[in-house]
């Protein structure tokens, strides 16, 4: 079980669909990746080396078709092999899948070699090919050779002459005596092959462990060559981890990037600065606030498990995880409503700062609840929050939460001016920039805005300006 | 009956029931071909146990040349008892492990349980070729009818016997109909080439006299009958069928032929449909034909005029009966 972020969270952020995206080809690199995933890294040096790992693996994509092709053979037989440590005798399929896997293996650490990678090394599996190719002639079949007992030689060579006879005769009551002697000799040499497995099993389980082993490598391999392609796809970049600032120079996220350009629009790239503490982001309804946390998220999550983020510049602190609360997260609300969800979200993610550096990640927090009300939680979370070493990044559309010495960026929000028609256009009217603000800066009255835009009843306008009038006159 | 297996590469063996003497085709088959054809041996399913549960008699098993290639299911391979290599394992899984391609090193008795599916099967075809195998013989499991589809065999043999019913006249009857399913005419040209296309994005679709059609959602043709008969009218002219045509459909069909001007139904191949001889005959009465996209190629009848059940048919009376109403080479490997 993963506990630095919930499957429910990564779906949401778009890291489930770029996973999705990964060109793994074995079993061994998927049972590598799901082993990463469930256990994240929070060791930097480990990161660093990983990292450094993809630069090599792109420069060996344009080579890399024959490593695989044979990376797609691997079959997933640690079972097997973890059986037979263990100590049980394996079945005929059994050894010749053990067989053409150590032949596989060999092949592949020629490939390595070929190719100048010295950093993932696969240990011979020589000997155990040795042992399943008897006849030193190594072919990519496999039976109970004769040459492992000499008694099994001559009970195949009666039990054919048996065969021979019986093909050749047409004696019923001769024919009956050959079946049942038959019968004896398929007995003989089932018993026989027993004992040759026995033998061929004790042997193997001294050297069955290279093999578990390689195929952890080989998952490794897998990974970092998918890694190395989604890099070059979607022009990754190395993160540099810090300790403490999280900061991000055009960053994007493909998921996201891939919707907006399907619908025809310009996907914007934004930079941001957070420290530890407190960020907000406002900004009217639609302008892509909650678009921004995802992105972060997003690649704060690819760089503890490895992977190269989507940003021209990206400076990452380690943390120990990533609380995300937001509507479109509420994985299970256990009958709760979903503001009650949201305060034991909260309080999780609160528990959590107490005691280590997280990244939260706060979506519009009590947007289903009273305004008045809810405004008065989100400005005490912005406060409160402040004051730990984990960054929280928290959108709102509320006014007046802001505190001084905030961290407070905008979304730049509708141009003046424009006349549309339909919903759809209001994206590019949009301009969905973030910008830094002094914390004076109130929320833009894109509501406003907007229903002007999308041609709001004459007689329905005129109620609401006296509402707007009679809130400024309160003011 | 050797003779007409000569110019086919892919063989299906289908049998009307159990005990109607399919091993025994398929033994007569493997012992012509000893030493002189290199055969590669496959199933689609399996019949299941040795010993029939049902009459408690050991059923025939199949007994292979050496140098014959199998693909059987891992669990099968114990009860296999000739010497075994193993070439190949496929990734094709079943409920009885995964399916293995091996040589037989020595002659012996194989049992065999190949893929599920029809399309899995295929792939084994490739890796006989690779092989050199020469001749390939597909033992239909029963309700694995679909082997006899020319989309898996190129020639088919249908056995027949006295297990399938103690009525001469019912055996003969059920056999002769599913000849006539088999050798069902393919639709022309034209109307293909449309059918072919609506069965692929369709369960159910109608073809009108000028050629519109319009596709019917349903999950299934199964149990959906009425729904379908209430589509149809007297400008329905094909009736196109992705599943099976079954006896339900056909009796509503019947029922209510008042709608019904001149229709073809259109299947994939005769083994889609599902009834009896009774249905087929009301369905010629109200003027409904039934075309196929492919025919199977029925080579020949063998009978096995003895049930397990403990009678026996006259042999003479059963074969003359079944000649009588089947134009298609009839043997009684049995004997032979």
């Amino acid at each position: 079980m993963n506990k630095f972020v919930s499957k429910n969270v990564c779906d949401v952020i778009g890291f489930s669909y770029l996973m999705s995206q990964l060109t793994i080809t074995s079993p061994y690199g998927y049972n590598y990746m799901e082993k990463k995933f469930n256990n994240i890294e929070i060791n930097k040096a480990k990161l660093e080396t990983e990292y450094s790992l993809i630069y090599q693996f792109i420069d060996i994509l344009p080579n890399s078709q024959k490593l695989e092709l044979n990376l797609s053979k691997f079959k997933d037989i640690t079972h097997t092999l973890k059986y037979c440590v263990k100590g049980k005798v394996l079945d005929i399929v059994e050894l010749y899948e053990v067989k053409i896997q150590a032949i596989l293996m060999n092949e592949l650490s020629d490939l390595l070699k070929n190719l100048n990678i010295n950093s993932l090394k696969l240990e011979s599996c020589f000997k155990i090919i040795e042992i399943l190719s008897p006849d030193s002639n190594i072919t990519n079949d496999f039976y109970i050779y004769p040459c492992y007992s000499k008694k099994l030689k001559s009970i195949r060579e009666e039990k054919r002459r048996i065969e021979h006879e019986f093909y050749k005769t047409t004696d019923e009551v001769l024919r009956e005596e050959l079946k049942s002697k038959r019968s004896k000799y398929v007995i003989l040499e089932a018993e026989e092959e027993l004992d040759v497995r026995v033998k061929l099993s004790t042997k193997l389980k001294q050297l069955l462990d290279i093999m578990i082993e390689n195929s952890i490598v080989i998952g490794h391999l897998d990974f970092l060559i998918a890694k190395a392609r989604l890099a070059k796809i979607y022009s990754g970049t190395k993160p540099i981890l810090t300790k403490s600032n999280l900061r991000f120079v055009e960053m994007s996220n493909p998921y996201t990037k891939e919707e907006v350009e399907n619908s025809g629009n310009h996907y914007k790239k934004n930079s941001i600065d957070m420290n530890e503490g407190t960020t907000i982001i406002t900004g009217a309804n639609m302008g892509g606030k909650s678009s921004i946390i995802k992105t972060i998220a997003l690649n704060v999550l690819l760089s503890h498990m490895g992977f190269f983020v989507f940003a021209k510049k990206a400076e990452i602190p380690i943390f120990y995880g990533i609380e995300y609360i937001s509507g479109d997260s509420l994985d299970s609300m256990h009958g709760l409503s979903s503001f009650g969800f949201e305060i034991v979200k909260l309080n999780e993610a609160i528990a959590k700062i107490k005691s280590n550096k997280y990244l939260v990640c706060v979506d519009e927090f009590a947007r289903s609840t009273n305004p008045s009300e809810g405004q008065k939680f989100v400005k005490a979370f912005v406060e409160f929050s402040n004051k730990f070493n984990s960054i929280t990044i928290l959108s709102t559309h509320y006014d007046g939460v802001y505190v001084k010495n905030i961290n407070h960026y905008q979304i730049v929000g509708l141009k003046e001016n424009e006349f549309v028609k339909s919903i759809n256009d209001i994206n590019k009217l949009m301009d969905y920039s973030l910008k830094k603000v002094s914390y004076l800066n109130e929320v833009p009255k894109e509501a406003y805005k907007v229903s002007l835009l999308l041609n709001i009843d004459n007689d329905f306008k005129q109620y609401l300006d006296k509402c707007y009038m009679e809130s400024d006159n309160i003011e | 009956m050797i003779d007409l297996l000569t110019p086919y590469k892919t063989i299906s063996i289908v049998g009307m029931a159990k005990n109607v003497g399919k091993t025994t085709t398929l033994n007569y088959i493997l012992k012509s071909f000893f030493q002189i054809k290199k055969i590669g041996l496959t199933s689609i399913g399996m019949d299941g146990e040795l010993k029939d549960t049902v009459t408690s008699t050991m059923k025939p098993r199949i007994y292979i040349e050496s140098g014959t290639i199998v693909a059987t299911s891992a669990r099968c391979l114990s009860n296999c008892d000739f010497t075994i290599q193993i070439l190949e394992t496929t990734n094709i899984s079943t409920p009885l492990g995964e399916i293995v391609i091996v040589k037989a090193l020595s002659d012996g008795y194989a049992l065999v349980a190949g893929p599920s599916y029809n399309k899995q099967i295929r792939g084994i075809f490739d890796i006989f070729l690779k092989y050199g195998v020469d001749k390939i013989l597909i033992d239909g499991a029963i309700n694995r009818m679909s082997s006899a589809d020319s989309y898996i065999s190129e020639a088919t043999i249908l056995c027949t016997g006295a297990s399938y019913s103690s009525q001469i006249n019912n055996v003969v009857a059920n056999t002769s109909h599913f000849v006539d399913l088999l050798s069902l005419n393919v639709i022309d040209n034209f109307t293909e080439k449309l059918a072919n296309k609506l069965m692929t994005e369709a369960q159910v679709s109608l073809i009108y006299d000028d050629f519109s059609f319009k596709k019917l959602t349903m999950k299934t043709a199964l149990n959906s009958s009425k729904k379908i008969v209430f589509e149809i009218n007297e400008n329905v002219r094909f009736l196109v069928l992705r599943g099976a045509l079954t006896t339900e459909l056909v009796n509503e069909l019947v029922q209510n032929r008042q709608k019904i001007k001149q229709l073809t139904i259109v299947v994939s191949h005769g083994t889609k449909c599902i009834f009896d001889y009774k249905a087929s005959e009301n369905l010629k009465k109200c003027n409904i034909n039934i075309k196929v996209l492919a025919k199977t190629n029925l080579l020949c009848l063998t009978i096995n005029p003895t049930s397990p059940f403990g009678y026996t048919f006259n042999e003479k009376e059963f074969l003359s009966s079944l000649r009588e109403k089947i134009n298609i080479p009839i043997y009684n490997v049995m004997r032979d």
